[in-house]
């Protein structure tokens, strides 16, 4: 549910005009009634004074019955009080001695009738010779004075009053609006520019600042916002800047690299064709001094001539190798899912195919998966390993017996190729896999030590793994991986 | 009938064959191995690009259209001081009438984009030179039978 969204501004203003209009409502409300008790109690109090003063003065009038000299003067004088309605004088009994509504001599009812807005004060009339005891409550009062008081002013004050209060609360109120508008709309617009600024700061223009107006909190805010905004400036253009650097440090290695690639394209160039012209000159000129000179020669020179055959052989042999290598380097065949049992079958039968006169005995022990890779150059490195375990199997005296197998691990496809060959010390297990390095002279096996450097190229080309187990005279293990889910790297040819 | 008979029934005219090539030793090794091939080509050699293309376009030296006839056939190295065979076969290729003159590379180069580039240029074959000698005879006894007997060349009268 999406809830409704209030502007702040509008929070704001609200609360605050909430809050001045109920104070201003309570205000208005208590001063209203306490005014309205103030006036009732003096209006009271004034009365029960005017009373007493009447009674007072009516004492002589009401102990001498003298009602027209004495009581009707003050009668008269007394209505002419303000808010008067009426004076009853009454004796004890009762009776109406003086008054200005009722008429002499009648008895004063029980209970008489009252106005809606009048109030009545009573007040005793006590004799003139107990007069310092009035208070007395055994004192015997001789008579009675009744005030009728009018409400009808009171009322009207109290509505002139009610209506004062609500007009100034109102007052207060639009005043109250009109303040609270200004100050919430001036807060509010700083907010606003603020938000705004960190909006622009946020689509990018880092030179964003707002302007410092008031000494205030927001007012910090702003000069801590232009800091934040000053420091991100920096700290971009210093990103910027390292990108920057960085780019053209890339750009610098990338280029390093085209001339290095470029150079060993060239060394490529070289071994296969500059290195090959002056060998065809020493292997064809053997040949026309063999063709062409044989008399000429003894079984010395002859004996000569024909190991600078074997070396121009050897020669040719280790330029292909050493193209093949390069070749297997540079060269990047797109990935298959490759059948190993079907490819080692095959490679299995080339071998006993291309050499019929070797006896020798090939198992694939295990049933070998699907994986894949480079069908091509994965071929070479089972030819290669092969190769090796025949190779170095055939002078032991026994027959050469090579066990190929595979085991499944979690990452990693794992594959061995063993035989029961001459073995490798230890020691020397590290050195076998470079380049052109070989254990054995070339009269005792043949090779030109590029084999197994090969075969680990290829297998750290499919990010695998090669070791190998072995100890002289007890035949070698050559293990190697290849991680699942290959998939080939992103390169040129 | 018997192989001679066979052999003698088909006319032969050996082509004329220009060989542009660098190496000295490669010169002397090219050369005798084509005199000792049973069909007898015509061998003119030239050393670079340039001197290649003054020879097919009869220039200086080899204005003399007698001495240097126009070539049925370029055996054309790739690696060359001045211009490079490359830049012989795009010149060769862009006139309309020297374009139909089979150029063939004979060069030293294993180099896949080397045959690519060859093929893309117009070569009509590629042959890696044999570094042995024996290979090298062998190799061209079956070149001069192929272009002496089986192919047919543009530009060969009759």
């Amino acid at each position: 549910m999406k809830s409704l969204r209030i502007n702040i501004f509008y929070k704001l203003f609200i609360s605050i005009i909430l809050l001045v209009s109920s104070i201003s409502i309570i205000l208005s409300f208590w001063f209203t009634v306490n005014t309205q008790k103030l006036v009732l109690s003096e209006l009271i109090l004034r009365s029960n004074v005017l009373a007493k003063s009447i009674s007072d003065s009516a004492v002589k009038g009401v102990e001498t019955q003298n009602v027209f000299r004495s009581l009707n003067p003050l009668i008269q004088s007394a209505m002419g009080q303000k808010d008067i309605v009426y004076i009853h004088i009454l004796d004890a009994s009762g009776t109406v001695l003086a008054s200005s509504q009722l008429e002499t001599g009648t008895n004063f009812p029980k209970a008489p009738t009252r106005e809606e807005d009048q109030l009545e004060v009573v007040s005793l009339i006590f004799p003139s010779a107990t007069e310092s005891i009035t208070t007395s409550p055994t004192a015997v009062s001789i008579g009675s004075v009744r005030l009728g008081i009018s409400l009808k002013h009171f009322h009207q004050n109290m509505l002139t009053t009610t209506l004062l209060s609500l007009l100034i609360s109102g007052g207060v109120l639009i005043g109250g609006v009109c303040v609270t508008y200004v100050f919430v709309r001036r807060f509010s617009c700083r907010i606003r520019l603020l938000k705004e600024a960190t909006e622009r700061i946020e689509s990018g223009v880092l030179e964003t600042h707002v302007s410092v107006t008031r000494d205030d909190e927001l007012g910090d805010l702003a000069i801590t916002f232009n800091k934040m905004a000053d420091a991100l400036k920096s700290s971009t253009e210093e990103v910027a800047r390292e990108k920057e650097s960085l780019e053209e440090r890339i750009v610098e290695r990338t280029a390093e690299l085209t001339a290095m690639n470029k150079e060993l394209e060239t060394f490529n160039y070289t071994v296969s064709h500059d290195l090959r012209t002056p060998l065809r000159a020493i292997s064809s000129y053997a040949s026309f001094l063999e063709k062409d000179c044989k008399e000429a020669l003894n079984a010395v020179g002859q004996n000569y001539l024909s190991e600078i055959k074997k070396s121009v052989l050897r020669m040719t042999r280790l330029l292909d190798d050493l193209l093949n290598f390069s070749r297997m380097a540079r060269v990047q065949n797109p990935y298959t899912a490759t059948d190993m049992n079907q490819l080692v079958e095959r490679i299995k039968n080339q071998i006993a195919a291309d050499h019929p006169e070797k006896n020798m005995e090939v198992e694939i022990e295990t049933y070998l998966p699907t994986v894949y890779c480079d069908l091509i150059k994965i071929e070479v490195v089972f030819v290669n390993l092969l190769g090796n375990a025949i190779k170095f199997s055939e002078k032991s005296g026994r027959v050469p017996k090579v066990n190929i197998g595979y085991r499944e691990t979690e990452n990693e496809h794992e594959f061995y190729v063993a035989d029961n060959g001459i073995g490798v010390e230890p020691k020397f297990h590290a050195q076998i896999f470079g380049l052109f390095n070989r254990l054995h002279t070339e009269k005792e096996y043949e090779g030109t030590g590029v084999g197994l450097s090969i075969v680990k190229r290829v297998i750290e080309d499919h990010k695998g793994r090669i070791m190998v187990e072995s100890e002289l005279g007890k035949g070698a293990k050559f293990i190697f991986t290849i991680p699942k889910g290959q998939r080939p790297p992103e390169r040129g040819t | 009938m018997s192989e001679t008979e066979k052999e003698s029934s088909i006319s032969i005219r050996p082509i004329d064959i220009l060989l542009v090539e660098d190496s000295e030793a490669d010169i002397v090794v090219t050369v005798r191995v084509f005199s000792k091939a049973k069909i007898k080509n015509r061998l003119f050699v030239v050393r670079d690009g340039e001197e290649a293309l003054d020879y097919i376009y009869h220039q200086n030296q080899y204005a003399d259209r007698n001495v240097f006839p126009t070539p049925h056939l370029i055996l054309l190295d790739i690696r060359m001081p001045k211009l490079d065979g490359f830049g012989v076969l795009k010149r060769l290729k862009e006139d309309d009438q020297r374009k139909l003159i089979p150029v063939i590379m004979l060069t030293s180069s294993q180099n896949n984009e080397d045959v690519a580039r060859s093929y893309g240029s117009g070569a009509v074959s590629f042959i890696q030179k044999p570094i042995h000698y024996e290979e090298f005879v062998t190799l061209v006894d079956g070149f001069n039978f192929y272009w002496n007997i089986i192919n047919k060349l543009p530009h060969r009268g009759a």
